[in-house]
């Protein structure tokens, strides 16, 4: 939110320059209008999201993952898919500081827990990639864990290393503890050690500082910068506290994102956001292009998303094993992570698993009956993906690259469907549908509130499963009743108002595509898109058994619609949050 | 069972018209046959067969625990649709979803929908099937045949999207949307997140882990189409998503016993697999062929390898997953490789490197004399 744009300035807490930031195009005196004076004569602090109903929180919420999205994940884009991620965490003494943004918890705390989060997601948004961890404290950098592909591994070092340096803090009072925080050295250990990562893949530096300095042996800028870019390093970062100018240069340059956290929230999404696999840049197409001018030059262009047109998607191939699960009735040697292993009760027997964080993956031996067999060299590994132990192959399931395809074909974010527009749509059609009015709907309502009516069906004989006539009793006297579709409108009540209520009864009939019924949720069967008639209503509620009162309750919240734009299904916020952040998949484009 | 928490269970069944009409031609046949010989019938199961066993397990499913859940899920071939419980009505959806009603199963109301239910999926898609024939007749030029098999994925996409819902609520407490507390919490960013246990560190990352919802989700799927390869990525996704919120899924795969047809769905069993992994107790049984299907054989099976509650089952003797095919295909070829070539830009798998561009993405191969030489960049220091 703040923070996503440049600014010249030194350190940027310190003399902020009056433009581009975003909480600078706010007049200062808008401020104002957020505090209140209560009766007591306290002042008080209003939370402009506490008006919003929910529905339009939902909203705010679409449009900020939409807006601060740094991958971009809807669309389709070349990706790195391949990636291999430092993580650089500040254990400076600024990270010993309890910060009241973040719950007046230490930053550390929250640091490393949303690190391990991250640390899982990155994993399973990237079964391919690789991530190694990285501490700063008292200038200098120490490396936590290497690049690797166990999640296991990073987060019990992560846990450990927690315990170790609370215990640094706990044992010493002296507000000095964890030493200034260096940047430089960070990026040098990460960007050594990355500089032998293979070319096929991404390499980036993710950096979550909490100082608002950095305590530097050379000239960050001079000298580390123009190698991070030769090896194509990108380096984003996530401030704890307050931008650096040195971060926000860095990623300027390098082509990665630098945030400023607001709350403990915001840290997550931000950290978040990077776990999914970044577009590839402009800066990586530059160095491919002039390698290309090197080997003969072949204009042949390939559309890239949004990247420059000019530049040609240049690819490599890996190799890649795909061993086949094996179980034999004896326990045999298996090579292993000590990752998951241990926890199962497979095992039969291990060789040192105190040796979790041994620096080199993959080299404990258990023995096992279950294990992936390499296809080169045969040897028997336990978790996948991974290296193999003896020959080196990569070895990885196809589930593995199952997982990782969602990127490049993500679901089409879905479109809101505007409540009036649809009822003006089906008004011109003359769907065998008449407009219909309670009075009290009306007053002072905007086009979205005014919504068509749930009206509870108590009960529908089974008959109107097939027949839909049965059940017409039960709403209001007279109905148009279209064949099959439940939406029925009441054209007999004779208020002579014009706002588009109509009264829709849900009955219990099959719901296999959104035009059989597009007021409830094709995912989850969610009744969505009206309000349950209101039992004040003086005419209606004689006909009918209400039970509104349950129904209320999700009221603001339900009248969201989204709908599919490829398969035209209506979907909950619920669902739309599911399908797209979680699942990657929409069932009804899948059944066509 | 004191411990014994109510269980939702999603039962997604394979309801494609075609496989199913080509079983009961079998079947006919075969129980002609036999029964000239005066044998009683070993055919492959027909729908119906399918249908009441389900019914029983169900039946038996709900005996176990009256807090116990069921939505059934029928797919056809371009179509799902959840037909216990529907979307209003009576034991509506809803009312299942905040727990209403005395008994959260309606046992006559689903053995009714369940039927008739069936029965509409059935008619529509034989219709859509007859429609699209009749189109290509007059039109007289080749259209896309409707692909074969069945919709598992769509269906269990809409599985996952029910277990979400019903997670989303009891999560914030049965019908809690009104509750000031919880809507307090749901405010901004969690209303619309999954509020999956594990899931919903935003924001209060250092408290412990939510506990879970009443309810522990399963999935039971009973196929016995064969594969859709489109659907892979979408299996796989669902996979992944199930295994992220520690749904456990069962697979049941009724064979024909025609030797044409697959004896086995890999895919299941990959998926099965898939989510198996952390507790280990995922179920993949391919029903044997022969008697076992028929003349309510298929009831015990379902009843005895399905039915045992989650943490049960690593103290019984059941069907193990231990060989499961991971093997890839080559995009171009087809054919099951080992080790493969992957291109970094869109994971294509192919057996042999291609020359100049990726078949798939449409990449240009950097050439390996090139790459040899700069394999690795370093960072001088």
């Amino acid at each position: 939110m703040s923070a996503s744009s440049p600014s010249n300035t030194a350190t940027a807490s310190t003399d902020p320059r009056p433009q581009n930031h975003t909480w600078e195009a706010h007049s200062a005196s808008s401020h104002w209008a957020d505090i209140q004076e209560d009766a007591d004569g306290n002042l008080l602090l209003l939370d402009p999201s506490r008006h919003l109903s929910i529905a339009s929180q939902i909203r705010r919420r679409r449009h900020r993952l939409a807006s601060t999205d740094v991958s971009r994940r809807e669309k389709r884009l070349a990706r790195h898919m391949l990636r291999h991620v430092y993580l650089i965490l500040d254990c400076s003494r600024w990270s010993r500081e309890k910060d009241p943004a973040l719950n007046n918890k230490l930053r550390l705390e929250i640091m490393i827990s949303t690190s391990v989060e991250f640390v899982l997601e990155y994993y399973d948004q990237n079964p391919l990639g690789h991530l190694g961890i990285v501490l700063v404290r008292e200038g200098e950098a120490e490396m936590l864990t290497t690049l690797g592909g166990s999640p296991k591994r990073h987060t019990l070092a992560l846990n450990a290393a927690l315990v170790s340096e609370m215990k640094r803090s706990g044992g010493k009072k002296g507000e000095f503890v964890g030493g200034e925080f260096s940047l430089q050295n960070g990026i040098e250990v990460a960007g050594r050690s990355l500089g032998y990562a293979p070319r096929y893949g991404s390499r980036e530096i993710l950096v979550v500082t909490s100082a608002l300095a950095t305590c530097d042996p050379g000239d960050l800028l001079g000298e580390t910068l123009p190698r991070l870019m030769s090896a194509g390093i990108r380096v984003s970062s996530v401030s704890m506290q307050a931008e650096m100018h040195v971060c926000k240069r860095l990623a300027e340059e390098t082509g990665g994102l630098a945030g400023v956290c607001l709350d403990g929230r915001h840290l997550r999404d931000l950290i978040m956001g990077h776990a999914i696999p970044p577009p590839v840049s402009a800066s990586s197409f530059e160095r491919e292009a002039l390698e290309r001018e090197v080997e003969v030059g072949d204009s042949n262009n390939t559309t890239n998303g949004q990247q420059d047109h000019e530049h040609e998607l240049v690819c490599e191939f890996v190799t890649m094993g795909f061993p086949s699960k094996d179980g034999r009735d004896v326990p045999t040697l298996v090579h292993s992570t000590g990752g998951v292993i241990f926890g199962s009760n497979n095992a039969a027997f291990s060789i040192n698993p105190a040796a979790v964080d041994d620096r080199r993956n993959n080299r404990l031996i258990a023995f096992t009956r279950t294990g992936y067999v390499c296809p080169r060299c045969r040897s028997r590994c336990s978790d996948l993906p991974s290296d193999c132990a003896v020959c080196g192959l990569r070895l990885i399931l196809a589930p593995h690259l199952a997982r990782t395809f969602h990127h490049l074909f993500p679901v089409r974010p879905f479109e809101e469907l505007d409540e009036a527009e649809v009822l003006a749509n089906i008004d011109t059609n003359g769907d065998a549908i008449t407009s219909d009015v309670n009075g009290e709907k009306i007053n002072g309502m905007r086009g979205l509130e005014a919504l068509p009516v749930l009206s509870s069906s108590a009960f529908t004989p089974l008959a109107s499963i097939t027949s839909s006539s049965a059940s017409a009793s039960f709403v209001v006297s007279s109905t148009n009743s279209n064949s099959n579709i439940d939406i029925r409108q009441n054209g007999s009540q004779s208020n002579h108002d014009t706002t588009n209520s109509k009264i829709i009864n849900i009955g219990p009939s099959l719901v296999a595509k959104s035009t059989d019924c597009d007021r409830c949720c094709f995912g989850c069967l969610k009744i969505i898109g009206c309000k349950p008639v209101p039992s004040s209503s003086s005419d209606e509620k004689k006909n009918r058994k209400c039970n509104s009162g349950s129904i209320a309750a999700e009221e603001t919240e339900s009248i969201l619609r989204f709908q599919c734009p490829e398969c035209k299904n209506v979907f909950c916020p619920d669902c739309d949050a599911y399908l797209h952040e979680t699942l990657h998949n929409c069932p009804g484009c899948l059944c066509s | 069972m004191a411990t014994n928490p109510p269980t939702l269970l999603l039962l997604i069944l394979d309801l494609s018209p075609s496989t199913w009409g080509h079983r009961s031609i079998i079947r006919t046949a075969k129980d002609k046959a036999l029964a000239a010989k005066k044998k009683s019938s070993a055919g492959p199961a027909v729908i119906d067969d399918v249908i009441e066993s389900s019914l029983a397990f169900i039946a038996a499913f709900c005996a176990l625990n009256r807090d116990n859940v069921v939505v059934v899920i029928g797919a056809t071939e371009s179509e799902v649709g959840v037909v216990y419980p529907r979307k209003g009505g009576d034991g509506s959806m809803n009312d299942v979803v905040n727990s209403r009603g005395s008994e959260r199963v309606d046992r006559g109301l689903m053995n009714d929908y369940v039927r008739l239910g069936v029965a509409e999926l059935v008619k529509r898609a034989a219709e859509r099937r007859e429609q699209t024939e009749k189109q290509r007749e007059q039109s007289g030029e080749k259209i896309i045949p409707v692909e074969e098999g069945v919709a598992i994925a769509s269906a269990l996409s809409l599985a996952l999207c029910i277990i979400n819902r019903f997670m989303v609520a009891s999560h914030a407490g049965v019908s809690a949307l009104s509750d000031a507390t919880t809507t307090y919490q749901r405010r901004d960013d969690e209303g619309v997140l999954a509020l999956m246990g594990g899931d919903t560190g935003s924001g209060s990352n250092a408290q412990e882990p939510p506990q879970r919802g009443l309810l522990t989700p399963r999935t039971l799927i009973i196929q016995s189409s064969p594969d859709r390869t489109s659907d892979y990525n979408a299996l796989m996704n669902c996979a992944f998503a199930a295994h992220k919120q520690n749904v456990v899924i069962d697979g049941c795969f009724i064979p024909s016993d025609r030797k044409e047809d697959p004896t086995s769905s890999p895919y299941l069993e990959q998926i099965v697999h898939q989510t198996s992994g952390n507790t280990g107790n995922g179920i993949y049984l391919s029903v044997p062929k022969g008697p076992a299907q028929v003349n309510g054989a298929l009831s015990e099976v379902l009843l005895s390898v399905f039915l045992p509650p989650i943490h049960l089952r690593k103290e019984m003797n059941l069907p193990k997953l231990n060989q499961v095919d991971f093997r890839a295909r080559c995009f171009e070829t087809g054919e099951c490789i080992d080790i493969g070539k992957v291109c970094n830009q869109c994971l294509s798998i192919f057996k042999e490197r291609p020359r100049e561009r990726c078949w798939t993405c449409g990449a240009k191969v950097r050439l390996k004399a090139n790459g040899g030489s700069a394999k690795r960049m370093k960072v001088d220091t």
